[in-house]
């Protein structure tokens, strides 16, 4: 679910930037500033819009539909020619690749395995996270709880030294993708196998892989605004209240209690968004709401309805 | 203490309802949107501010008259109001915590027994009154405490009245006028 969500909040990002830019076309071009200038705030706006959502995607892989991207040892086709088996769009930005990460990447599920993928393609993962593809590589299905992370990473620094036959982590067996569950893949790194590279290209291969950037790690989340879950720690001192002097007790801070109020809780969830009824009894809270975006654990959700419920 | 009966009846306080003033007007639509834990009644022209610690509810008009809630106790009360004030004071109102009062606490109690309402009210007229068609409780009003109590027929009884020592001294002059009217007893 999630990464259909994405997606689809994705697609609507970029059609807004679409959208936005066409209409604002005109009018630059009446201020007589250039193209060149639309086209730059363009790509700015993607790659923020794109960075930001990198950034939930990494977070989390927990895609099933989810496959390791690996070279197969037995890869010896090096000339082109190879066909495109993958339908479906294909991105023209490029992105920094590092040698360090693992790529998962969903593909469209009915697809065949292995597949052929060949050089100069730029693949998007589920998250959002772009990789161009420098060189040919045939994905293959891996199983369930691999964790090719450190072994891969090992095999890519000695690749380097270009020095040792690497084994490939897995045969590339062709399992149906619906059959296998890749949840968990923490960390990302990719295979390479020995075959593949010409003599030319083994120094810089390695390197091709190597600026992927990464963009792990919490992002302080804090509790859920909407919940309203944030728990109010007051300060358990109590100041002692005076006798009335009925008149004015409140001496200004002077008998007062200090109260630890968080401050409004600088959460990044938020949600954004128009009500259509807000209710509550006691402490049960139940919100149907309309036509919002939600940003929940870094990511962006858009919808046009939602109902939640919370207590207080 | 100066109960003539040696029972020991467990009163539950369970609400305390008390008044104050913050002498100084206050912004209402400020409060909602910057306040925490505020619910903005533009309708009626009130805010409601609640408090985790002690729950309490608060009424906050913009007169700066406010309407504490909730309470489980009359010091408890007190306090909430403070924290109350306090909360308003670091919104920016100039605040001075004045003309404090409990005016309503609500109790109940339960007796050992059950009680035969309709001899109740027949030997306590007119101080109590019952009409079951309207509510299954006999009322009985003590004017000098100004305390009202309702007494169920299973023997429950919610008392209200304006502070909880009120409310103790109801429980006691009415306990032996229930006592004669218990259900195996009298009839």
């Amino acid at each position: 679910m999630f990464p259909n969500g994405l997606k689809s909040s994705a697609k609507l990002y970029l059609s807004i930037i679409d959208d936005v830019i066409d209409s604002v076309r005109e009018l630059f071009l009446d201020e007589g500033v250039e193209d060149r200038v639309l086209d730059d705030l363009r790509h700015l706006w993607e790659s923020k819009v794109m960075q930001s959502k990198a950034m939930e995607g990494l977070r989390k892989n927990t895609n099933p539909s989810n496959f390791v991207l690996q070279l197969p040892a037995s890869y010896t086709q090096t000339d082109q020619e190879l066909t495109v088996v993958i339908p479906g769009n294909q991105n023209i930005r490029s992105f920094p690749v590092k040698a360090s990460t693992l790529a998962t990447f969903s593909l469209p599920a009915g697809l065949a395995y292995p597949v052929q993928i060949p050089a100069g393609v730029t693949l998007q993962t589920a998250s959002g996270q772009l990789y161009k593809v420098n060189v040919p590589v045939v994905v293959t299905q891996a199983p369930v709880g691999q964790q090719p992370a450190t072994q891969a990473m090992q095999k890519v620094t000695e690749w380097r030294e270009a020095s040792a036959p690497q084994p490939p982590a897995i045969p590339p067996n062709p399992i149906p993708p619906h059959e296998v569950e890749t949840s968990s893949v923490p960390a990302q790194s990719v295979t390479q196998p020995k075959t593949i590279l010409p003599s030319s290209q083994e120094g810089s291969l390695p390197l091709q892989f190597s600026d992927i950037v990464q963009l792990d790690g919490p992002a302080g989340n804090s509790d859920l605004e909407e919940e309203e879950e944030v728990p109010l720690e007051e300060n358990d001192f109590l100041g002692i209240i005076n006798a009335e002097a009925m008149k004015d007790p409140l001496n200004s801070g002077d008998d007062v209690i200090e109260q630890d109020i968080p401050d409004l809780f600088d959460t990044d969830n938020v949600i954004v968004c128009q009500y259509d009824k807000i209710h509550r009894s006691k402490n049960r809270w139940k919100f149907h709401l309309k036509d919002g975006v939600m940003c929940y654990g870094g990511r962006d959700y858009v919808f046009s309805k939602a109902v939640g419920e919370a207590e207080w | 203490m100066d109960s003539s009966n040696d029972e020991a009846l467990d009163i539950i306080i369970t609400n305390v309802v008390a008044t104050f003033r913050t002498r100084c007007h206050l912004n209402l639509r400020t409060i909602a949107l910057e306040g925490t834990n505020v619910i903005y009644k533009p309708e009626v022209g009130k805010v409601l501010m609640k408090l985790r610690k002690p729950m309490i509810t608060a009424s906050i008009w913009s007169s700066g008259k406010i309407i504490c809630t909730g309470a489980t106790s009359e010091d408890e009360a007190k306090l909430g109001a403070r924290r109350l004030a306090r909360c308003l004071q670091k919104l920016g109102f100039k605040v001075r915590f004045s003309a404090f009062k409990v005016v309503n606490v609500l109790a109940v109690c339960s007796m050992p027994f059950a009680v035969h309402l309709i001899d109740f009210t027949k030997n306590n007229r007119p101080i109590a009154s019952y009409e079951p068609e309207l509510h299954p409780a006999a009322t009985y009003r003590i004017k000098n405490l100004k305390a009202t109590i309702q007494v169920f027929s299973t023997g429950s009884l919610t008392v209200t009245g304006p502070n909880v020592q009120n409310v103790a001294t109801a429980v006691e002059q009415v306990y032996p006028l229930l006592f004669e009217c218990q259900k195996p007893l009298c009839k």
